[in-house]
């Protein structure tokens, strides 16, 4: 088990009920994570760059 | 089986913009600035959402932190953790097809796994940070197949996207040539790229431990051990359940673990369970347990009718 997955497993395995606190913490911070990316029109950054395809970066052009 | 299907079905969900064929152009719509949380290139003609590690790198690269990649790509984690990697991502559903293939199978090191974590610091971070350049998708073998030689059949048919393109840049052959080399690898290994490689399955990975749906073991229940007429607790002597593992887990130990994709195949030995991680908190949820019972039970039935078969006929006393 790789070092990462140790401490992750650490943190969360030994109860169940820390294992739901995570799970909350985590939406929580995702959920914000996304709002701060709306908001901050990461969106349209996002369509923006998939739509005008750099053929350059698909190493094909 | 079921999970064939549903994988063929995301694929061609990820991929339909199918109006794309008959023009030889590709999707620019809206739609664009959604990541789907699988690896399927943006460069696809046919795909109509973002690959996250193409968009990842691009956030990078403008120095902005991603925080719509990574609100996205943790709130599927939170929920279902690898699920999406086992279930929906294209790619992984072609390395299992390639599997298939005749070809003299071989394991790799388990030190190998840690490698895409590699992959997702230096070549998604730090590489794109100093170069300004989106490395992984340049090398991407999945962008390659998707992406690179779908745009080469366009340029043969007089796309206008497709206009003034040199493909035969080395870039273009690198990238080729890993396709190539990783193909060879799928059908010699289980899920290469997806175990060793894939920094979208790092990212998801990480959200394992704590995900919603959760993975978990009663050894007692091992359908498998019970048709072999072996200890119930002596799990680990016939790995059935590790063996049809598509990330080469040992099952047992390693049921939760970062590299689980939630694929279900080991369910069907009994001993392992899906479950919810809130709610009823105990050895599964009804439908999971249900699905191991019905797992114990074919075994259990398989076993007698073995034994039955065997049985010789009792001479005639009369």
């Amino acid at each position: 088990m790789c070092p990462l997955s140790k401490a992750i497993d650490f943190l969360v395995k030994p109860d169940p009920a820390r294992t739901a606190t995570f799970f909350v913490i985590g939406l929580v911070v995702f959920e914000a994570f996304l709002i701060v990316g709306l908001v901050t029109e990461h969106f349209w950054e996002t369509l923006s760059n998939g739509a005008m395809i750099c053929l350059s970066c698909i190493g094909v052009g | 089986m079921k999970r064939r299907i549903v994988q063929f079905i995301a694929l061609l969900f990820t991929n339909s913009y199918f109006v794309a064929i008959p023009r030889a152009t590709f999707y620019q719509g809206a739609l664009k600035g959604v990541c789907v949380p699988v690896l399927n290139c943006y460069a696809c003609p046919l795909a109509w959402g973002s690959c996250p590690i193409g968009a990842l790198q691009h956030f990078v690269i403008i120095r902005q932190f991603p925080f719509y990649v990574l609100g996205i790509l943790g709130l599927v984690g939170v929920f279902v953790g690898r699920f999406p990697c086992g279930w929906l991502c294209p790619f992984g559903w072609f390395q299992e097809i390639v599997y298939k293939l005749k070809l003299p199978k071989f394991s790799a090191p388990n030190w190998l796994r840690h490698m895409k974590y590699v992959v997702l610091v230096v070549v998604c971070g730090l590489v794109a940070w100093w170069t300004y350049e989106p490395w992984f998708c340049k090398i991407c073998p999945a962008g390659t197949l998707e992406g690179g030689l779908p745009w080469l059949l366009w340029q043969a048919r007089g796309s206008e996207g497709a206009e003034g393109m040199s493909f035969l840049t080395w870039v273009f052959g690198l990238k080729v040539l890993i396709l190539a080399a990783l193909v060879l690898l799928m059908g010699m290994m289980r899920r290469p790229f997806c175990r060793f490689v894939c920094p979208l399955g790092a990212l998801l990975g990480l959200t394992n431990k704590f995900s919603l749906l959760q993975m978990d073991t009663h050894l007692d229940d091992c359908a498998i051990a019970y048709a072999l007429g072996s200890d119930f607790k002596n799990c680990a002597s016939c790995m059935h359940c590790s063996k049809d593992c598509p990330m080469g887990l040992k099952v047992p130990e390693e049921i939760g673990s970062v590299d689980c994709i939630r694929c279900m195949n080991c369910t069907s030995y009994g001993s392992v369970y899906w479950k919810m991680n809130l709610g009823q908190g105990g050895r599964g949820t009804d439908r999971g347990r249900a699905e191991a019972a019905a797992a114990r039970g074919a075994a259990r039935e398989a076993a007698t009718a073995t034994e039955t078969a065997e049985k010789p006929e009792a001479p005639d006393s009369s």
